[in-house]
């Protein structure tokens, strides 16, 4: 027997051991409790038992397994999860070995290394998170510390974490990057032996869910035993998800399953009605005109959550109906992702504590830790989609078996039609999937500065990481080899740019070529979550949150907005901070965000097509059918309602122009796609300009001059585009309009083109950058090449004329009988399209010709 | 099938009783001193931008100075006045950059260059070999103020004259039928002065709103196109 003497190392090698549960370990001088009783007798005395598909996950977990859970929110996936990566901790370490790691602060005793690293897409839900993970630590003693890091976190932590990190980190995919971007990080990342993606449908499909994918991917170089495991609501492509979770190799995909959650709350939907049709308006965003409804029903309840789509919709809504009904005040909040950290978990404490009788919220409310006290959920307009509306309906019912009860809001007339589509479709489960994105470059270019920034790469080693995601499996060696240069030297290999570099190779290694670059490049890491946001804060320096700066950049001293519930007055900016003050005056401005409108998912809109067939044949069974009547009855009269197999258009002159509708009924991305083929077809016919306006149901092309094709016309535009040459006819579309411009604001920034501005510094972030219209500009002269472009259009092609759902709806169109009206008013269908502010263009045109049709903006006052 | 053109691509007119031409280039011609007139160049800025490791792309100084060369040869111009900053910055100085416009001074030794220093020209020295003449202030030649920048504050000490600028780069907004909307470049002529577009292909623009008693020529493409209101 070896003796031990005081300079024996204590802590053994962390080796995976294989070890079947009920067995006491051989070594253990006193007896052991096999962890998997631990964790039993903890859900005792609890009040609770596991569930089956709990104990399945732990068991998986146990024999080295990755996997996927899916299940509706408040279920129970997080305990899915982590006593698994408790019980192996127990395994692992012996009580006295755990009794020399000590939970730091005071306690000098050292940290235990980083064993879990749990991703979640909304900083909003750290806390909650860190409180249901520690319980068990706490209750079972264990020297398991969970921290948070996110942009909420205090810098004071922050540095602390850069030496110590904790047991579990909870963090953000972007917050993770920025700790991959700090030199020195593999030692500590080396002992990680689970990772926990949260809410994993929420990333999927978005560019934080690619950075996500990349980070994973960098984890299992760096821990090679480290299992993935992914928690997220029912979707429809659950085998794309896990792929895209563990990685796109065989070996991986091998020790990599499924699991089913509990069966889902019961979802009882009711849609709600104001008094009279002429109540509700034909068009509008707000849902204001139901306010009183929302009223008596949250009056009705003791705690409620009442969801809207937008933040400036909450703030509306907030005071609104404070204003209207005083007995509320004190007792109901706002709650958005731009508010400030301290703010927002006041919220969210007094909600759990049921101090609230309601809360106004967007989405920040809509995933969230395993606790739902409210009794029921009102969703202001449409929820666009069935898993989102199964989503926010879960937050009401007090405990899984609970039936969930939520109540649909309509903003205008019409918008009863998806609400009553949202219910059948939630009744019938129709899930949406989510599907991953292909190949983003600009994410690719952070990326791989985030990792020349941290540790350096060899070449050809990050380029095999890389093509192990889902993302980036298909990345040619071009594609990689324009990202390095481009990071590099800025420029396609052909032209160096001798004074840009971001990074360069030192021996065999990439590596950061300037250390300058560091603090903008982890600054600018979280631009794919935010645009340009400007901090608002009292003059005292209390911070209230954030609003987008092309919001404050219109603000005069003095100008009033609400935010926060609250009316402000504005004084200043002040080093980047938008300084303000309370407002005696109870009346002022909403900030605008910029945040992008949620398309009709595709599932919903074959049920609102549904819908209308019916109508038009006069079937009215469901109640939002019955009490919009009136409405498509007018529809009908003014112009029709086009039943399944047929395709509306309407043709309008006003003093506006001459106006074509058409409805393909395919949510406002592809709709937004077809308009601009339908638009570049018909400008090619003769030179002219045309005005573009998009919703979820249908699309308007305005023109100054009268259009002339018909409806046999636009039946052939439709077939054409049907065909082989339609990549061509995409092409030329994309130079010829707007939206390849829209979404390379966003790439450009992201890849680090343009720079946000550093916090607290004096300039404004104008003044320090190139406007991302110039830059597109000028590539588009200069560098046609570029792959940063080339996004654009990919994106565009992807998101807006995604290729497999824009084929599926020109069958579905191309066999369809059109319908041609010439109205003589404006229709219920047409009038939400005719008032939208927010158009494209397309043109061709030559500028001059149609500069002479314009009119200048002038001054208001005379001055010489 | 052809298009009708309904607009002459430049614009004739009369600044102080002077002919001059307001051409789509952004570039004035002022016919009787056979001067042409540009302002806001900022070569290097590109250069510049990506010595501070910001991003931008190559090749627009070459296409500033071909556009400035053609103009040259095309009105036969016999001097050329930059209304200031003519550079960007200092580190926008590169040796690429100053080679380039040292053979578009070679290509076009015969004409007289000047510039009227503007704020930026003022941070970077400017190299000898470009061989193009420094103007402190201002120029006060006939009928015209060669400036940089109009400053109200200053006229009533300086003699009379119309004052020619650059230094605000303006666009103005346009509405059309059918929802359409432009911002564009232009020429903004004033009582007392004008201001001309940015010449540089890499400069941004800055909205304007002029009054009812001012001029303005927008800059659609190929052509200049008085606005009528």
């Amino acid at each position: 027997m070896a003796v031990k003497t005081a300079s024996t190392p204590l802590k053994k090698a962390t080796t995976k051991k294989p070890v079947p549960e009920k067995q006491p370990t051989k070594k253990a001088t006193a007896k052991k409790v096999p962890p998997i009783k631990v964790i039993d007798d903890w859900f005792k005395s609890r009040g609770r038992k596991p569930f089956a598909y709990q104990r399945q996950t732990w068991e998986k977990y146990n024999s080295g397994i990755s996997g996927l859970i899916h299940a509706s929110t408040g279920t129970g996936k997080t305990y899915a999860i982590w006593p698994a990566a408790l019980m192996e901790t127990m395994q692992n370490y012996t009580p006295a070995e755990l009794a020399a790691y000590g939970m730091g602060g005071r306690d000098k005793r050292p940290l235990m290394p980083l064993t879990v690293i749990w991703l979640t897409p909304l900083r909003a839900l750290a806390n909650d998170l860190a409180l249901s993970l520690k319980s068990p630590v706490e209750d079972l003693g264990l020297p398991c510390l969970v921290e948070t890091r996110t942009g909420d976190t205090a810098s004071s932590v922050k540095a602390r974490q850069k030496e110590r990190l904790p047991y579990c980190l909870i963090t953000t995919p972007e917050s993770l990057s920025i700790l991959l971007s700090y030199p020195g990080h593999e030692e500590k990342f080396s002992q990680v032996k689970l990772v926990v993606v949260d809410e994993w449908h929420e990333l999927l499909g978005t560019k934080r869910g690619v950075q996500a994918e990349l980070a994973l991917a960098r984890l299992r170089r760096l821990a090679p035993d480290v299992k993935t495991w992914g928690l997220s609501a029912t979707i429809g492509n659950l085998d794309q998800a896990l792929a895209a979770l563990v990685g796109e190799n065989p070996e991986s995909l091998k020790h990599a399953e499924i699991v089913s959650g509990s069966e889902s709350k019961k979802v009882v939907a009711q849609s709600v009605l104001p008094e009279r049709l002429e109540n509700l308006p034909w068009t509008g965003h707000t849902g204001l005109p139901m306010i009183e409804e929302v009223i008596e029903q949250v009056a009705a309840s003791r705690t409620s959550i009442v969801f809207t789509n937008t933040r400036s919709q909450t703030e509306q809504w907030y005071m609104q109906m404070l204003e209207r009904h005083e007995d509320f005040c004190g007792q109901a909040a706002v709650h958005h992702g731009s508010l400030d950290m301290d703010v927002r978990r006041w919220v969210e404490e007094a909600l759990k504590a049921e101090r609230l009788r309601f809360v106004v919220s967007t989405s920040s409310l809509d995933l969230g830790v395993d606790f739902s006290p409210v009794d029921q959920v009102l969703q202001v307009g449409s929820p666009k989609g069935v898993a989102r509306a199964m989503q926010r309906a879960g937050r009401s019912g007090h405990s899984p078996g609970q039936t969930s009860k939520l109540y649909l809001v309509p903003c205008h007339a019409l918008e009863l039609v998806e609400l009553c589509a949202a219910r059948l479709a939630m009744d019938m489960k129709l899930v949406e999937s989510r599907y991953p994105q292909k190949k983003p470059i600009d994410v690719l270019c952070q990326h791989v500065t985030t990792i020349a920034l941290g540790s350096g790469f060899k070449e050809e080693e990050l380029f095999e990481e890389v093509r192990q995601t889902s993302a980036y499996k298909n990345l040619t060696r071009d594609e990689w080899l324009w990202v390095l240069n481009f990071v590099g030297t800025g420029g396609a290999a052909l032209a160096a740019y001798p004074e840009y570099h971001r990074i360069k190779t030192e021996g065999e290694r990439f590596v950061i070529s300037d250390k300058s670059l560091a603090l903008r490049h982890r600054l600018s890491i979280g631009t794919i979550v935010s645009d340009q946001a400007v901090d608002i804060c009292f003059t005292s320096g209390q911070r209230i949150g954030q609003v987008e700066e092309s919001f404050v950049a219109r603000l005069r001293k003095g100008d009033r907005f609400v935010f926060a519930g609250r009316y402000l007055e504005f004084v200043d900016v002040r080093d980047m901070k938008a300084r303000v003050r309370l407002s005696p005056v109870k009346a002022g401005l909403v900030p605008r965000w910029m945040g992008g409108r949620l398309p009709l998912s595709s599932e919903l809109a074959s049920v609102v097509r549904k819908l209308i067939s019916d109508a038009a044949f006069s079937n009215y069974d469901e109640p939002e059918m019955a009490f919009v009547q009136p409405l498509l009855a007018l529809q009908s009269e003014r112009s029709a309602l086009p039943e399944t197999g047929e395709l509306l258009i309407e043709y309008l002159q006003s003093r506006e122009g001459y106006h074509l509708f058409v409805y393909p009924f395919e949510g406002r991305l592809v709709n937004e796609g077809l308009a601009n083929l339908v638009a570049f077809k018909l400008s090619q016919v003769c030179p002219s300009t045309f005005s573009i306006a998009i919703n979820d149901w249908g699309f308007e092309i305005l023109s100054g001059q009268p259009i002339e094709l018909d409806g046999q016309a636009i039946g052939d535009v439709f077939r054409a585009l049907d065909s082989d040459t339609i990549a061509e006819d995409i092409r030329q579309c994309l130079n010829a309009g707007e939206m390849a411009r829209r979404k390379f604001r966003e790439i450009a920034r992201v890849a680090g083109l343009i720079f946000q501005g550093y916090p607290g510094g004096s300039k404004t972030v104008k003044q320090v950058q190139i406007s991302s219209g110039l830059l597109f500009d000028v590539f588009a002269d200069f560098d046609p090449g570029n792959l940063l472009v080339r996004q654009a259009h990919d994106e565009v092609l992807e998101n807006n004329l995604e290729i497999s759902r824009l084929k599926a709806a020109l069958t579905r169109i191309n066999a369809a009988k059109i319908v041609e009206v010439h109205a003589t008013r404006a229709t219920p269908f047409s009038l939400p399209l005719m008032v939208d502010r927010l158009r494209g263009k397309l043109s061709s045109e030559k500028l001059a010709q149609r500069v002479l049709r314009m009119k200048m903006d002038l001054a208001r006052d005379m001055h010489i | 099938m052809k298009d009708k053109s309904l607009y002459e691509e430049t614009a004739r007119i009369k600044i102080a009783g002077e002919d001059a031409l307001l051409l789509p280039q952004k570039a004035v011609f002022l016919a009787a001193s056979k001067t042409l007139v540009v302002a806001d160049v900022h070569i290097g800025k590109g250069a510049s931008f990506r010595a501070r490791t910001f991003f931008a792309p190559d090749g627009m100084t070459s296409r500033d100075l071909n556009c400035l060369s053609k103009l040259i040869h095309k009105y036969k111009a016999e001097r050329l006045i930059v209304l200031g900053d003519l550079v960007h910055a200092q580190d926008g100085l590169t040796k690429d950059e100053v080679t380039l416009f040292e053979q578009f001074r070679q290509e076009n030794a015969e004409i007289e260059m000047l510039l009227i220093m503007g704020n930026h020209d003022r941070k970077a020295r400017l190299p000898r070999s470009w061989q193009i003449e420094r103007v402190p202030g201002e120029l006060c030649e006939g009928p015209f103020i060669f400036s940089h920048e109009y400053e109200e504050s200053e006229r009533p000490k300086k003699t009379e004259g119309y004052v020619l600028s650059g230094h605000i780069h303006p666009s103005v907004i346009l509405r059309g039928q059918g929802k359409q909307r432009e911002r564009l470049p232009c020429f903004w002529l004033r009582r007392k002065y004008a201001v001309l577009p940015s010449f540089g292909v890499f400069t941004g623009s800055f909205t304007v709103r002029p009054s009812q008693l001012d001029k303005i020529f927008v800059v659609a493409h190929d052509a200049v196109i008085p606005m009528i209101r």
